[in-house]
């Protein structure tokens, strides 16, 4: 229970960041005098897709992902949502930045390095499957 | 002990928000930080280079004499030196004319190109290449004449007006209507008042304060902050004022004509007035831009640079001051840029206006047109 407490938390913290982010990008492109960014727009696409349906999928399956590897992983998500956002802003501002790429790269890194670490975990059994066992 | 299980999660947030700090302070600050301590402001880069270059007409009155070189065929190909002396009234014009309402005939000569062949390549290893006459345009009224820059990989289009008054410097707005959220294409505005050349406003519409006076009305007379407006005075003169000083109502008793709220003011008595790292306050700054200078009584300057295109990489505020004041410009402001920017003339957009990425209009607020 506690387990799945935590990843109730997880899928609704990832929900609210994914609507805060829609929202977000929606204000600030309704005052950018119809100019237009793309990732501005969809940035909420990335906690949506990295975060709530991931984590809806932990729930429907029991899995057990340990804390750390969670802050890891969800670390790297808002690492990429920002780099959605400054990219956006960057472009509506009309300006750039040959050191933006480096915020994915370390969102990219701090996903797959989650996702190693989780990978002994997933072989584990679920909290359900070791109280049949025991 | 509960904080040791998130203290992974909060370093590693930690380290995001300051990567994304960096990035913010490295765009907006450090970069323009650096590029005010290296630049050489003691003299205007333009002034150099224009002092080698032959930049056009330089004609004082609309009263001079006819030259042989170019006045039989307005669209010949030949290339033909941009300095050239139109008569008025067209009487031994023989090129094709626009007839006027009050019965004269204008002449108008498009697209003759300059001797410079410079002018005509988009050469990026120069900071400023010669101007190519775009077209001329006179009537008994006005003589209008358009050239073409190439200024640091950005096309310039710069509109040299000589008047016989003010009132030939109009503005109007979207759908003839004031209001905020009231739009349309600078073109469809320009077409709708007949307008022989037109550039955007200063999109009053996204403000809710801010003078606004046109054509000796004032609309507005609200500013939340004391800001410098440029106002156009009906006997031909221009200045920057500040709303702190004085009202909307007390410009128009003064003989203001019309007033733009957007700034900041480029260039002022002749010497340049924004710094190297000064930008338009606004989230919307953007490179392309529009800008209304004043050379002396009656003689205007309208100018539009393209930007964020592969084209036209697009002009700072500082660099575009320096232009205006390479033209002999002694008051220039700045009007909204970005998208906004349009130079429309004679039933044609001139430059490339960027929306969404593309090039094409957007609507804007108002417009400030020669008809």
């Amino acid at each position: 229970m506690f387990t799945s407490d935590k990843n109730l938390n997880r899928a609704f913290l990832y929900t609210s960041l994914t609507a805060f982010f829609a929202l977000f990008g929606a204000v600030y492109e309704t005052f950018s005098h119809e100019v237009y960014s793309f990732f501005m727009i969809y940035a909420f696409a990335v906690p949506l897709l990295l975060g709530v349906f991931p984590s809806l999928l932990i729930i429907q399956s029991g899995w057990r992902v340990k804390s750390f590897v969670g802050q890891i992983y969800g670390s790297g998500v808002i690492a990429l949502t920002l780099s959605c956002i400054l990219k956006g802003a960057l472009d509506i501002y009309g300006t750039a930045n040959s050191k933006l790429p480096v915020m994915p790269l370390l969102g990219i890194i701090m996903i797959l390095l989650s996702v190693l670490l989780s990978l002994p975990i997933f072989k584990q059994p679920s909290v359900s499957q070791k109280s049949k066992l025991t | 002990m509960k904080f040791k299980q998130y203290i992974i999660g909060v370093i590693c947030t930690s380290l995001v928000v300051l990567l994304a700090g960096y990035l913010v302070l490295d765009t907006f600050v450090f970069s323009r930080a650096l590029a005010a301590v290296s630049a050489d402001d003691s003299e205007s880069v333009f002034s150099t280079i224009l002092k080698n270059v032959d930049t056009g007409d330089d004609s004082d009155s609309f009263q001079s004499s006819e030259t042989s070189s170019e006045s039989d065929d307005s669209y010949s190909a030949e290339s033909q030196k941009t300095k050239s002396m139109h008569v008025s009234n067209g009487k031994k014009n023989k090129d094709p004319s626009r007839s006027k309402k009050d019965g004269s005939s204008a002449r108008i000569n498009s697209r003759s190109s300059s001797a410079d062949t410079a002018s005509n390549q988009n050469d990026s290893t120069s900071v400023l290449t010669a101007a190519s006459v775009y077209a001329d345009y006179e009537d008994s009224n006005v003589k209008i004449t358009l050239n073409q820059y190439r200024i640091l990989d950005t096309s310039v289009y710069v509109a040299d007006i000589q008047t016989v008054s003010a009132y030939s410097l109009k503005t109007a707005f979207a759908q003839d209507t004031y209001g905020r959220n009231v739009t349309a294409k600078t073109s469809s505005i320009a077409k709708e008042n007949n307008a022989i050349l037109a550039i955007n406003g200063d999109y009053y519409g996204a403000r809710e304060s801010g003078y606004v006076i046109r054509n000796g009305i004032v609309y507005r007379n609200t500013s939340k902050t004391a800001t410098d407006i440029l106002c156009v005075y009906a006997d031909g003169t221009m200045q920057i004022r500040n709303t702190g000083e004085v009202s909307a109502e007390e410009l128009v008793e003064e003989g203001v004509w019309q007033a733009f709220s957007f700034g900041p003011a480029l260039v002022e008595n002749g010497s340049v007035s924004v710094g190297l790292a000064e930008e338009v306050g606004k989230a919307m700054a953007s490179n392309p831009r529009t800008v209304i200078g004043i050379i002396d009584s009656n003689h205007y300057l309208l100018v539009v640079s393209d930007g964020r295109t592969d084209e036209s990489e697009g002009l700072s505020l500082y660099e575009l001051a320096s232009f205006m004041q390479s033209l002999g410009a002694t008051t220039a402001y700045n009007l909204d840029g970005g998208g906004s920017s349009t130079m429309w003339y004679l039933g044609e957009v001139i430059n490339k206006p960027t929306t969404n990425g593309s090039i094409k209009e957007r609507g804007v607020s108002d417009i400030v047109y020669i008809g």
